[in-house]
């Protein structure tokens, strides 16, 4: 079966251990614990974001990596060989979709291209939107997502299953 | 002679240890009870490579081995063999010709990190909530400040002139606008005493405060740094020693803060921080290389609510900026320029 490496990808508190979550296990907890270094786990996708059958399943294996800040910065080693990532942004704190983009141009400057997908997470909360969206925002792959209830996840994960 | 124990001791510190060989990793000594079922075996030697993440840091771990060096590896958590989730580390050096793995849970010190690095998380995003809070509570008092108060006493002024050249009839009329001016005007100073400590710099003072307008400009850019780098912006700076001006200090930080909030926002690469003088007026301008600011909103841009192209926390920050500016005696705006914005405030030198 095919396998292909992807990476969650952001700044602490954005929610990418809940969009993990509710992809592998179907579960969600509103409370926040920080991730530390990198959570592997790993769902089979079946279908492509349109819902339409892949050729074939992919077995997609999740690296939920830590949040990236001055307390804990991302090992860039970690990305090493994913085939894709989802650059993960809270849409009720717009600066956290600006440092996504700025953390995955670092990434590509160090260790090449890496084909990416944005989830503006949080949708189901007050206060979510995108029109504070930075302009490098063009030319990305955007969903909307919600961990809490599962909106635009499987369609997330699925745009790096079948790119 | 007693067989080595090196084995024996190993497992009693909780670690694994392997030896790569050709025929792929071979465990030295006994595992520890850990690794009962984490990965799949085959005779003596150990399947390491199931392991998604050992699979990736193998390369790492080759690497280390040609150059005799030692690589660790960062904290994971993945599922074993048997579908038990572990957290481990992993170690590779080279002893000898040996080229040894171990792998070991994180123990106590991952606890000690959890605890720590949750705790800094919560309280940056604590603060930051705070800070934006505290931001627009100010704007808020401000407006009462300046957008209630201030007119009210222009009512007064105007009614009493009015009672000292009114008949009778239009006295009574008068006394009774007088006195609602007054109620309004006991009410506005019971809301602004139950925030006393934020209002005090917005009043206005007979002894005006004065600041180091370089000092301020270094430790806004101090607080701006880790968002300008999480952003990909680099900041330039070019302030003088000291330039005292009439300001509040802690607020003019606030101020600048505010300026390079929105430049690191906007902008492409740079942001620029300058404070220059003509002795008798000082002036911070920050510059940023982006989009600019659209012309159909530019004098607006200083309001209460009003947001640029990029949009912002609630569009109070630059109205917050200038009324800061205006009660010191200054001024705050915005300049033309070939390429991205360039917004300042122009305080009076102390």
């Amino acid at each position: 079966m095919i396998q292909r490496k992807v990476c969650l990808i952001g700044v602490p508190a954005v929610g990418k251990t809940s969009l993990a979550r509710r992809f592998v296990d179907g579960t969600f907890s509103e409370d926040y614990l920080t991730t530390i270094g990198v959570h592997i786990s790993r769902r089979v996708v079946e279908d492509g974001p349109d819902g339409a059958p892949l050729a074939e399943p992919v077995t997609l294996v999740v690296w939920d990596l830590n949040g990236d800040d001055d307390f804990a910065p991302l090992q860039t080693s970690y990305v090493r060989g994913a085939a894709g990532a989802l650059l993960v942004a809270d849409g009720t704190r717009p600066e956290t979709l600006a440092r996504a983009l700025a953390l995955h141009r670092r990434l590509e400057a160090e260790t090449g291209a890496l084909p990416a997908v944005v989830c503006v997470n949080k949708r189901d909360l007050t206060g979510w939107s995108l029109d504070a969206a930075p302009p490098e925002l063009d030319g990305y792959r955007v969903v909307a997502t919600s961990a809490a209830d599962g909106r635009g996840v499987a369609e997330a994960f699925a745009h790096l299953a079948a790119p | 002679m007693s067989p080595d124990p090196t084995g024996a001791v190993l497992a009693a510190l909780g670690v694994d240890a392997f030896e790569a060989t050709p025929g792929g990793f071979r465990r030295l000594g006994t595992p520890p009870a850990w690794a009962d079922g984490a990965f799949p075996a085959d005779g003596a030697h150990v399947d390491l490579g199931a392991s998604d993440f050992l699979a990736a840091f193998l390369a790492d771990a080759d690497a280390a081995w040609d150059a005799g060096a030692r690589v660790q590896s960062g904290v994971w958590t993945e599922a074993g063999d048997d579908g038990a989730e572990r957290t481990l580390e992993a170690t590779a050096l080279r002893l000898g010709e040996r080229r040894l793995l171990l792998l070991a849970p994180p123990t106590a010190s991952l606890e000690t990190t959890h605890r720590v690095l949750q705790a800094a998380r919560d309280n940056a995003l604590a603060a930051d909530a705070e800070r934006r809070r505290a931001d627009e509570r100010e704007t808020l008092l401000h407006c009462i400040v300046h957008d209630l108060a201030n007119p009210l006493a222009g009512i007064r002024g105007s009614l009493q002139l009015l009672g000292e050249t009114a008949d009778a009839t239009d006295a009574e009329l008068v006394a009774i606008g007088l006195r609602s001016a007054e109620r309004m005007q006991a009410t506005i100073r019971s809301i602004l005493s139950a925030f006393a400590l934020d209002v005090d710099p917005l009043l206005p003072s007979a002894e005006a405060p004065t600041a180091d307008l370089a000092h301020a400009a270094r430790r806004a850019l101090d607080a701006a740094g880790p968002r300008a780098r999480a952003a990909g912006v680099t900041l330039s700076a070019d302030v003088p020693d000291a330039l005292p001006v009439v300001a509040g200090a802690d607020r003019l930080v606030r101020a600048i803060d505010n300026l390079l909030e929105n430049a690191v926002r906007h902008t492409t690469e740079t942001v620029a921080l300058r404070v220059t003088t003509d002795g008798e007026h000082a002036t911070v301008s920050v510059l940023d290389d982006g989009p600019g600011v659209d012309p159909a909103v530019r004098d607006q841009l200083f309001r209460p609510f009003v947001q640029g192209a990029g949009g912002g926390a609630a569009g109070l920050g630059l109205h917050s900026v200038k009324l800061a500016a205006d009660a010191w005696g200054g001024t705050a705006g915005l300049s033309p320029r070939d390429r991205g914005a360039h917004f300042w405030i122009r305080l009076r030198t102390a």
